[in-house]
């Protein structure tokens, strides 16, 4: 179970990662 | 506990108006629009003289084997065609009521079916004449034997059986029984030496082997197999990005759903478990075997995933796990909204442009790519055996897509030389970068006065 909540949080942090980075893509396309 | 103001807010403001409205939306996309190209390879397989014609799609047989025969049963018209699709489409909300009896409260079950209901991807691919809506159906049965399983620490007979129906739906769904049984494995190590001693999971591991064996021989070249998910991680955003562009508008708010997937606190943690082998192991498979068209059908057995975690966030306590289930369940509907406007194919507007502006007696039809299931739009142009000889004029009828294809460049160039040149070219369809569908492309070629 300990080796689960690794791989969910890996995942959580990697897609909160990669929406602000998606995010600030946005922000430079539009200024 | 559930909050009484939100529950009668849910039942007359949303959930029945939901339900209705799913309804009324799986009538109106089973009739307004005409059939895309896969619907008619769906067709071909099913309907075609040949007995073996069911096996010959690279996914399994188990859809084209059904489709045949209840197509034995009904009128060939478009609603008849799609019937079966329709009422698949129709029970999606009805199993998804009743199968999560043990993991929902009622209120929970309602609003659990009624945002099902208005889903964008089960309602603009649930009902096209392809496995999709099918796969749905059983994932969604699936997932809550899952969860029912984990719970009492014991999977039954059911679960394997559903597992094993949705690998005989579509292989992608190798994805989701392989992470239901990752995700087993590590919950629960001891009970697992027991489940390979059960017969049910001996058989569902067996085919799971057949199933893998039968799609490498069947569709993956191993000699293709790149090495670019190793160095290059925009492949994997690239193929993420593609996965739920329809639901969730753009790739910001399809991670922003993930992460709140993934992130809230409650019952559901096996759930966000299975999402996050599901996620790697699509990342994974995406990467090694460079399949860069990750079309967001292909994962529509994590709809139900979404819509489980979505409900449950309902009813917490925290305001901003309801906040954003509402923002994200608002742009669902938008999405919903949006592709009520969306046309899928250029083929039924092109075939009707053939069958109004040209006479069969002048005009040859060529449609390349060997595609005769086209000519069902087309019957007043069936291939004339006798080409281009005696005609008038020659159009060519293909895909956008394919008009870069060495075939299509043979063709212009076979037509070159018996004298045709090119007079116009009208594209049908869907604007070019809307998404996947399919844009197609009329060129109409005149002999040469000499």
């Amino acid at each position: 179970v300990k080796a689960l909540e690794i791989i969910r949080k890996g995942m959580l942090v990697y897609l909160t990662a990669w929406a602000f980075f998606e995010l600030a893509v946005l922000v430079v396309h539009l200024f | 506990v559930p909050d009484k103001a939100l529950k009668k807010f849910s039942l007359y403001g949303f959930i029945f108006p939901a339900l209705m409205a799913g309804i009324f939306l799986k009538f109106f996309f089973s009739v307004h629009e005409g059939f895309w190209s896969d619907e008619l390879l769906s067709l071909n397989y099913a309907l075609n003289s040949n007995s073996q014609s069911i096996y010959w799609d690279n996914t399994p047989p188990l859809f084209y084997f059904l489709l045949k025969q209840w197509l034995h049963w009904l009128p060939h018209d478009p609603l008849g065609l799609r019937s079966l699709n329709l009422l698949v489409s129709l029970l999606v909300p009805v199993v998804a009521f009743f199968s999560s009896g043990k993991i929902f409260f009622s209120s929970e079950r309602w609003l659990y079916a009624a945002l099902l209901s208005v889903s964008s991807l089960s309602l603009f691919f649930g009902t096209e004449i392809r496995v999709y809506g099918l796969v749905e159906l059983v994932a969604v049965w699936n997932l809550s034997l899952f969860l029912q399983a984990v719970k009492a620490k014991k999977a039954s007979g059911w679960l394997a059986f559903s597992g094993l129906l949705l690998l005989s739906l579509h292989y992608f769904t190798v994805l989701l029984v392989a992470a239901e049984l990752s995700v087993w494995l590590f919950l629960f190590p001891r009970q697992s030496k027991e489940m390979f001693k059960s017969r049910w999971q001996v058989v569902l591991a067996a085919l799971v082997v057949v199933l893998i064996g039968a799609m490498i021989w069947k569709g993956i070249d191993f000699r293709t197999l790149k090495s670019r998910a190793l160095n290059d991680p925009s492949y994997y955003l690239n193929g993420m990005y593609r996965i739920f562009r329809l639901l969730c508008v753009d790739s910001n708010s399809f991670a922003l759903l993930f992460a709140f997937l993934l992130w809230r606190d409650g019952k559901l943690r096996p759930l966000q478990y299975v999402l996050s082998f599901c996620l790697i192991f699509s990342m994974v498979v995406s990467g090694l075997f460079s399949l860069e068209v990750l079309n967001p059908r292909y994962f529509i057995f994590l709809n139900p995933v979404i819509f489980i975690v979505l409900t449950a966030a309902f009813f917490e306590k925290k305001k901003i796990n309801r906040a954003v289930a509402a923002v994200l369940v608002a742009l669902n509907l938008w999405s919903v909204y949006r592709s009520l406007g969306l046309q899928k194919s250029g083929m039924k507007p092109a075939a009707d442009y053939i069958n109004t502006h040209y006479v069969p007696e002048r005009t040859w039809l060529l449609i390349p790519e060997n595609r005769a299931y086209y000519y069902p739009y087309l019957s007043a142009f069936s291939a004339d055996p006798a080409g281009p000889r005696g005609k008038k004029s020659v159009l060519v009828l293909c895909k956008e897509i394919s008009l870069s294809e060495d075939l299509m460049r043979r063709t212009f160039a076979d037509l070159q030389a018996q004298g045709f040149v090119l007079k116009r070219t009208i594209a049908f369809g869907p604007k070019s970068g809307e998404g996947v569908f399919e844009v197609m492309v009329l060129h109409e070629m005149e002999r040469r006065s000499l």
